[in-house]
């Protein structure tokens, strides 16, 4: 069989821009996009790598500060333990000269989007006097744990006209709202 | 239009359409191995995909995951208490306040405070009038005071003025820096206490408290710590060194083309310890080399630190670039290089077919 070949040429030619368009060129493609995502994978191991090196740095960085980090870890601790809560009020204001006369737990908030703090209000009654009252006052503002008084009130029926204006012995019934804060 | 042109090419055995007729044939059989050529291409890269990507899963281990955790909720408890530390506010400064700018012939029968409107209910009384006025214009004009509102007063049967104040207190005064002219009552040690609370300042009073302690009972007792906490490298950007404490190993992972033979690690070891060679002494790392820590009572640890290269993202991208307009060279000279020597040699064949020499050499032949 004798081949027309200007024909023949015609097809190969015409089979060889199909082949390329439909083959070669997508492979192409193909490989330009796998070149990149290799790429982008080799950087990602490299930030990954530089990540859990910095991490572990600080995590030992962490580790030297372990009596300051106590220090958070007192002031803001993971559950509200309201027994040694409890017992602390009781403790301090005994210590102060007050007598808690009554104590509950007001209020309850939970952590927002923003912190996971959560903050714990305890309603207070405690009788006693003025100058028991500041030392109440200091010991909490001293405490390792975060204690914040928002409100306070009392009053007596005469004013104390011994002494200057509050520093009298007079016995008063103060009311507390008292702060603290868990995480 | 000339058909017998076409007539021609088509009843005439022309030699050039034979050339044409292969290089035609030597491009479809390029084509063809170029296709071949980007599949085992992509299939290698594929693989090379996987082995990152495997790699990439072994990055974190079990012990590094659970530092990351530790560390992130420390971040964040930290920020908190610094927020929770900065906003604290000290209702006993209302009473230290109060203290300060009372008037002698005045006092107080009620009190209450409510922090966060800043507000003072004072219900009292006063001796006079003009001890009242004069109360009245203390408050006033008192920095702490923002603004003085129900104001009321009223003359008792013993001839006293009782009266009622309503304070709006100046937010500050809660705050523990206030010193309401040195008179706020909150003991310097609670200050202190709560300063030292910060993450920064305690070491040093804990050193020197240690110190005392320890001279106190007069028995220095040795440390055996002897750990790398940090090795870093002062470049751009600044290479922390990965530490791995159970195998004693350091991985400094450095950025390609840089210069390895004189580079000055800072490192950070355990308290009273020591390490040789030195922290910021130039190091030629093209080689592994080994650090030893001596703790305080002499045991030692050695650290090996090796240097791994890794590429930059403009590396990488400019390597990319870079190997993209490489292959489409590459394969544009080699389609035509295929082709140019397919039609060369069916050229020189057909030449030689036509002028007959290759008959006459097949004649010799036998």
């Amino acid at each position: 069989m004798r081949i027309d070949k200007p024909i023949l040429i015609a097809l190969i030619l015409f089979i060889t821009v199909l082949l390329a368009y439909f083959l070669v060129f997508p492979a192409y493609q193909k490989f330009k996009e796998l070149q990149t995502e290799l790429g982008i994978k080799q950087a990602e191991y490299n930030a990954e790598f530089d990540y859990y090196s910095s991490i572990t740095r600080t995590y030992y960085d962490l580790k030297s500060y372990e009596e300051d980090v106590k220090i958070v870890d007192d002031a803001l601790p993971s559950d509200p333990s309201f027994g040694r809560l409890i017992y602390y009020f009781q403790e301090q204001s005994s210590e102060s000269g007050l007598i808690l006369r009554d104590l509950f737990l007001s209020k309850s908030s939970g952590s927002s989007s923003k912190s996971a703090v959560k903050s714990l209000t305890f309603s207070l009654t405690l009788i006693g006097n003025y100058s028991s009252l500041e030392n109440f006052l200091a010991s909490l503002e001293k405490s390792a744990k975060l204690f914040e008084v928002t409100s306070i009130s009392f009053g007596s029926g005469n004013a104390s006209s011994q002494g200057t204006q509050f520093r009298t012995q007079n016995i008063f019934t103060f009311s507390l709202q008292v702060n603290t804060y868990i995480y | 239009m000339d058909f017998r042109t076409i007539f021609q090419f088509r009843s005439k055995k022309i030699w050039w359409l034979d050339v044409i007729f292969y290089f035609v044939v030597s491009l479809l059989v390029a084509t063809i191995l170029c296709y071949l050529v980007f599949i085992i291409k992509n299939v290698i890269q594929k693989k090379e995909i996987a082995s990152v990507e495997d790699d990439l899963l072994t990055v974190g281990t079990a012990e590094q995951k659970d530092q990351e955790i530790q560390v992130i909720l420390y971040r964040a408890k930290i920020q908190d208490f610094k927020n929770l530390i900065g906003d604290h506010e000290f209702a006993s400064n209302t009473f230290s306040f109060l203290e300060d700018e009372t008037q002698p012939n005045v006092w107080f029968k009620q009190f209450n405070l409510d922090q966060k409107s800043s507000q003072v209910q004072l219900t009292g009384e006063a001796e006079d009038m003009d001890a009242f006025s004069r109360q009245t214009a203390t408050f006033e004009k008192n920095e702490y005071v923002k603004e003085v509102g129900t104001l009321n007063s009223s003359l008792s049967e013993g001839s006293t003025i009782n009266f009622n104040f309503s304070l709006t207190l100046n937010p500050e005064i809660f705050s523990y820096l206030t010193n309401t002219k040195n008179k706020v009552k909150i003991q310097e040690e609670k200050i202190v206490d709560i300063i030292s609370s910060s993450l920064s300042t305690v070491k040093v009073e804990q050193e020197e408290a240690g110190e005392e302690i320890i001279e106190e009972i007069g028995v220095i007792e040795k440390s055996n710590e002897k750990l790398i906490f940090a090795f870093d490298i002062p470049l751009d950007p600044e290479v922390v060194g990965f530490i791995d404490q159970s195998t004693h190993t350091i991985l400094l992972n450095i950025p390609e083309k840089t210069d390895i033979t004189r580079l000055v690690p800072t490192v950070i070891i355990s308290d009273n310890a020591t390490v040789y060679p030195e922290s910021n002494i130039p190091q030629d790392f093209s080689k592994p080399v080994i650090y030893q820590v001596t703790a305080e009572d002499d045991s030692t640890q050695e650290y090996t630190v090796t240097v791994k290269f890794y590429q930059t993202e403009e590396q990488i991208q400019e390597e990319i670039e870079k190997a993209k307009q490489t292959s489409v060279v590459k394969i544009f000279l080699t389609v035509a290089l295929v082709a140019f020597l397919t039609t060369v040699g069916l050229a020189i064949y057909l030449v030689a077919m036509k002028k007959g020499f290759l008959k006459t050499f097949r004649k010799n032949k036998k």
